[in-house]
C-alpha cells in the first residue's frame, strides 16, 4: 500500500461525497414536493407521491441502479456516464426518504401554530411559509444528516456499474496488487472517518437547533 | 295617513343616524349554532349577541363547550348548523375570503400562548401585519413598539419565546392579536397554563384592554375579572346556556342548581 495509492482512495472518496451532496441536493427538492404532494388535499397528489415513496423504498437501490443504468439508453435512447446514472439513482432514492423526513417534521409541528398562524389571517400558504416550515426544517437537519451519511455508504453500489469512486478504486488496486485487507482496510477507514464526522456534525446541529428554537 | 306615507317613501336616515345604528347593532351576532364530532354533541344550539364595547365572560366546567363555541366565531372550528355573523359578515368556513376576512377583525389568545417558536417577540407581532395587511416593517415595528412598550415588554422586544415567563408570552400573544387593530379579541382560558404569580400580570392587561373599550368574549374561570368588568356572564352547561346575565345577577342570585354549584366551586 503506497502513498499514492491512498492518496488515489481519498480522491474517490471526494468523488463519492461529490455525487452524495449533489444527490441529497436534487433529493431534498424533490422530497420536500413529494411532502407537500403528500400532505396536499388533493386525492391524486397524494396518491401519486405514496406511490412514489413506497417503489424507491421498498425496492433495493442496486437494482434501481441497473433499472436506470440500462433502462435511460433503451426508453430514451440517451447514452450517458456513470456519474450521470449515479447522481439520478442517489437523487430518486433519496427523495423518498427525504419526503418522509419532511413529512414528518411538518407533522410534527404543534397544532396550535397552525391555529395562531390561521387566527391572525395568514393563509394556508403564508402559515406554511412563515411559521411550520422554518420550523420543520430545523426539526428535519439530523434526519437529512442520518439520510446523507447512509446514502454516503450505499453510494459504494455505484461502483458495480462502473462509476469510479473510492469502492471502485479499491477492487481495482486489489485486483491489480492482491493485497485484500489493507486497501479494503483503508478503504473503510476512510469511509468511517467521512460517517463519522457527518454524524457528529448531525448531533452537534441537534444541540444547536434545539436551543435556538 | 297620506302625510305619514309621504314621509316613508322619501326617508333616508342621515349619516349620523346611520352611524348611530351601526353602533347599536351587534357586533358578533350567534343564532342557533349546533356542533357536533360524530357522536359526540358539543353545542346544542347557543344565541348570543355581543354589542360594540361589550365585555362577555363564558364560564362553564370542562367539556361544557366554551372553547369550541369560541373557535367557532373565527373558523377555526366548523359547525353544522345555525349562524355566526362577525361585523356584517356571515362565518362559513367554507368561504375562505370571507373568513380570512372574519379573522383579520377577530383576535384570539390562546391557553397556551401559541407563540412562534423559531421567532422573537417582535417578529411574532409584526409577522401578520406586513403579511396579512402588507404593512411596511418600519411601520409595523413602530406599531408594535407601542404596543410592547403599553404592555410593560419594551425590553423583551429582541427575545424568543423560549426566554420569556409564562405571563410574558401570554402579555405577548395578546400584543400579537392586538397588532392586527381587530374590533374583537376572544380570550381562551388565558390563564389557565400560568403559574398563580403570573396570573395578575395576564389580568391586568386583559382589564386595561376592556376599560380602553374593546369588545372582549373571555373564556375563564377568574371571577375577580368577571366582576371587574363584564357586562354580562354566559354559563355554558353541556352545549347549553343554562343562565346568562350581570355579575351581580349571576353572583347574588344564581337561579339553577348547576350554576350554583360551580359557583360554590370556583369562588371557594
Amino acid at each position: 500500500m503506497t502513498w499514492m495509492r491512498v492518496l488515489l482512495l481519498l480522491r474517490g472518496a471526494v468523488v463519492a461525497l461529490e455525487v452524495c451532496t449533489l444527490g441529497i441536493i436534487l433529493g431534498c427538492v424533490l422530497g420536500f414536493c413529494l411532502s407537500l404532494m403528500r400532505l396536499s388535499k388533493i386525492k391524486t397528489l397524494n396518491m401519486l407521491s405514496l406511490i412514489y415513496v413506497e417503489l424507491f423504498r421498498d425496492s433495493p437501490l442496486l437494482i434501481q441502479l441497473f433499472l436506470i443504468f440500462y433502462g435511460l439508453p433503451i426508453l430514451f435512447k440517451v447514452q450517458t456516464s456513470a456519474l450521470v446514472v449515479a447522481t439520478i439513482a442517489m437523487t430518486l432514492n433519496s427523495s423518498a426518504y427525504i419526503a418522509e423526513i419532511f413529512k414528518s417534521a411538518i407533522g410534527g409541528i404543534m397544532k396550535g401554530q397552525w391555529d395562531a398562524s390561521y387566527s391572525l389571517g395568514l393563509s394556508h400558504l403564508q402559515s406554511l411559509r412563515y411559521v411550520i416550515l422554518p420550523q420543520a426544517f430545523r426539526i428535519a437537519i439530523p434526519p437529512l444528516i442520518n439520510q446523507f451519511v447512509s446514502m454516503l455508504k450505499s453510494s459504494s453500489l455505484a461502483s458495480i456499474i462502473g462509476f469510479v469512486e473510492i469502492t471502485k478504486l479499491a477492487t481495482m488496486i486489489r485486483s491489480r496488487t492482491f493485497t485484500t485487507f489493507d486497501v479494503l482496510g483503508v478503504t473503510a477507514a476512510i469511509y468511517f472517518v467521512m460517517c463519522y464526522g457527518l454524524s457528529r456534525l448531525g448531533s452537534y446541529l441537534e444541540k444547536r437547533l434545539e436551543i435556538g428554537t | 295617513m297620506r302625510s305619514e306615507r309621504k314621509v316613508n317613501s322619501f326617508y333616508r336616515p342621515s349619516a349620523k343616524e346611520i352611524e348611530y345604528i351601526m353602533k347599536s347593532e351587534p357586533i358578533i351576532k350567534i343564532q342557533g349554532v349546533h356542533k357536533w364530532f360524530g357522536d359526540l354533541y358539543v353545542l346544542k344550539g347557543i344565541d348570543i349577541s355581543v354589542n360594540k364595547g361589550e365585555v362577555v365572560v363564558i364560564c362553564g366546567v370542562s367539556g361544557s363547550g366554551k372553547s369550541t363555541l369560541l373557535r367557532c366565531i373565527n373558523a377555526l372550528e366548523t359547525f353544522q348548523k345555525g349562524s355566526i355573523i362577525v361585523d356584517g359578515l356571515s362565518v362559513n368556513a367554507n368561504n375562505r375570503k370571507f373568513v380570512r376576512e372574519v379573522r383579520k377583525r377577530v383576535g384570539i389568545v390562546f391557553q397556551n400562548f401559541n407563540l412562534f417558536p423559531h421567532l422573537n417577540a417582535i417578529d411574532n407581532i409584526t409577522l401578520a401585519p406586513r403579511q396579512v395587511k402588507k404593512v411596511n416593517k418600519r411601520e409595523a415595528e413602530q406599531q408594535a413598539m407601542k404596543l410592547l412598550a403599553q404592555m410593560g415588554l419594551s425590553d423583551k422586544k429582541k427575545s424568543y419565546p423560549i426566554s420569556l415567563s409564562g405571563g410574558q408570552k401570554q402579555r405577548v400573544a395578546i400584543t400579537r392579536a392586538l397588532a392586527m387593530d381587530p374590533m374583537v379579541m376572544l380570550f381562551d382560558e388565558p390563564t389557565s397554563a400560568l403559574d398563580p404569580e403570573m396570573i395578575k400580570e395576564v389580568l391586568d392587561a386583559m382589564i386595561s384592554l376592556a376599560q380602553k373599550g374593546m369588545t372582549m368574549i373571555v373564556v375563564t374561570h377568574e371571577m375577580g375579572f368577571a366582576k371587574c368588568v363584564a357586562n354580562k356572564i354566559i354559563f355554558l352547561d353541556q352545549g347549553v346556556i343554562l343562565e346568562e346575565g350581570s355579575p351581580q345577577e349571576l353572583f347574588e342570585n344564581p337561579k339553577h342548581k348547576r350554576t350554583k354549584e360551580f359557583l360554590n366551586h370556583i369562588l371557594t
